[in-house]
């Protein structure tokens, strides 16, 4: 079946060069005219032995000089590729769902927070206190509540803070108990945002108020006050922050602010829940996010779900611009570094093979490389190993023939995992070799002899 | 003489010799792949690609043939 498709094929050929007025000829002293004249196997059998020879040498000078350079200058390429890789943003935007802790719910029905707003606040009006670091192993206790009831629910909020994280709050609150403490300022600022640390607070405060660390040697009068100052404060502040989420609940505030950074949004769970409900997808908050409207009333689920589309479409403009923005910095790093380190890679041809491809001018090598660097397309400038093997056929092989070598390798390197290199090389080769026979054809015709060469 | 569908002389010739050049290239692979090893190259060791690649020397030299003269395609 196949020797019949083969021998339609070179019918069609021979008729198309025959249409054209073109006869095919063996050029002089070629292996194709040695056979075709003599039929002479012998003959052939020693053609084929020069041929053999040359295959052995380009499998040896790939497999002894070329194939280790092209691992170096690959690896030489991604080592200073990856200094200087830049990355997306769009990672880093996210959506977080705020609600009240159960907690909370506890502590007010045993009466441990007040549910309705005082008149009046407590006031930290205390001299510095500092309270000791608990022991990392003590840490978690520290934070627990002396009432069971409570701390059951105290679990689910303690249990998202590592022992480091607990240890960090405590002495950003604890280790200097004063008015002028920023940080409890900063937790004051905003409660609804800062609930789960306020809650942690208050829970190590209510351990702290029932009983004062051992070997702790300031005077139990200003101790307790100081310890029922700040958990008054704290129980105040989740007041607040109860009365303010249901104040915003009521009016469906689906946005209650942003991190400081700028990536994470935070909405209220209960009004998320509605905001999917509608079938909106949480791309429209990432476009809102985004987007940076400003007003209390854009915090609003109705103004934000009348805005969908708008938000929607400004996220995906934002992510196709950003994939694109990636690919052209990409490129347009990869180009630099590659231009950049163009001596290096010079550096790295051994003297014996630069001997060997006679390319001895360094400086002219740099150029030839900087020169690749700009004019290589992005997809070949995205592909460190291809662009290793353009560097070293290109500019230090460019006459070996080992670009087209290099073609049929891979192509035959990518035909079955099983194909190692050093069999890509053979068939490489081989390859090479038919090309090198067909390059013995000529056409004589009417318009003269075509050399097809 | 002219071949059975082929235009004229000019293309039985050419079609003759197309099959040398066919015939030679499968007879040189056939001999190169038989003389690949001394000099420390060996054999590849993927035994069934390698015949295969010998099976399809013929597909791939008349593939090579018409893009060799893909500007006589009429």
């Amino acid at each position: 079946m196949k020797d019949k498709k083969m021998e339609a094929t070179l019918k069609h050929i021979a008729n198309n060069l025959a249409k054209a007025g073109k006869t095919v000829e063996f050029g002089a002293n070629s292996v194709l005219e040695a056979y075709n004249l003599e039929r002479n196997e012998e003959s052939l059998k020693e053609l084929t032995k020069a041929i053999a020879t040359k295959i052995n040498n380009n499998i040896i000078l790939y497999r002894t000089k070329m194939k280790p350079l092209w691992n170096e200058v690959e690896a030489l390429l991604k080592e200073n590729i990856a200094a200087m890789q830049s990355k997306s943003d769009l990672n880093r935007y996210n959506i977080v769902a705020h609600d009240i802790p159960a907690v909370i719910t506890a502590l007010i029905e045993q009466g441990e927070v007040n549910k309705n707003k005082q008149e009046s606040k407590a006031v930290l009006n205390m001299k510095n206190v500092s309270i000791p670091l608990p022991s990392k192993l003590d840490v978690y206790k520290a934070f627990s509540h002396p009432l069971a009831t409570i701390n059951t629910f105290a679990l689910d909020v303690i249990e998202k803070y590592s022992d480091d994280d607990l240890l960090k709050l405590w002495e950003k609150a604890f280790t200097n108990l004063s008015e002028s403490n920023s940080y409890l300022a900063s937790l004051a600022n905003d409660p609804v945002l800062n609930i789960e640390e306020i809650v942690l607070l208050f829970l190590a405060a209510s351990g702290l108020q029932k009983k004062k660390p051992l070997n702790y040697t300031m005077k139990d009068e200003v101790y307790y006050e100081a310890v029922n100052n700040i958990k008054i404060a704290l129980g105040d502040l989740i007041t607040e922050a109860y009365h303010t989420l249901n104040l915003y609940r009521k009016a469906d505030r689906l946005v209650l602010g942003k991190r400081d950074d700028n990536y994470t949004l935070i909405v209220d769970e209960l009004v998320y829940r509605k905001f999917l409900d509608a079938g909106l997808a949480s791309d429209v908050l990432l476009g809102y996010l985004a987007s940076n409207p400003e007003g209390t009333s854009s915090y609003l689920l109705s103004n934000i779900q009348a805005k969908a589309n708008e938000y929607q479409e400004s996220w995906t403009s934002k992510v196709k611009l950003e994939n694109y923005n990636t690919i052209i910095r990409k490129s347009f790093n990869y180009r630099a570094v590659y231009s950049i380190i163009a001596e290096k890679i010079v550096d790295l041809v051994p003297q014996d093979l630069i001997e060997l491809l006679a390319c001895d001018d360094k400086q002219e090598n740099i150029k030839a490389i900087e020169k690749l660097a700009n004019v290589a397309d992005d997809e070949t400038i995205l592909d460190i190993s291809k662009m290793a093997y353009d560097i070293l056929t290109k500019v230090f092989f460019p006459d070996s023939g080992f670009e087209q070598f290099g073609a049929y390798m891979l192509k035959y390197s990518e035909l079955d995992e099983n194909v190692t290199s050093e069999d890509a090389a053979v068939y490489a080769s081989l390859e090479l070799s038919v090309d090198y026979l067909l390059n013995q054809i000529n056409l004589e015709g009417n318009n003269g002899v075509d050399s097809n060469r | 003489m002219t071949l059975p569908n082929m235009v004229d002389n000019r293309a039985s010739v050419n079609y003759a010799r197309l099959q040398d050049v066919v015939t030679i290239s499968r007879r040189t692979i056939d001999l190169l792949i038989n003389v690949i090893s001394p000099d420390g190259v060996s054999k590849p060791k993927n035994i069934k690609e390698f015949n295969d690649f010998n099976e399809n020397v013929k597909l791939v030299v008349t593939k090579k043939l018409r893009e060799k003269f893909a500007q006589y395609e009429g």
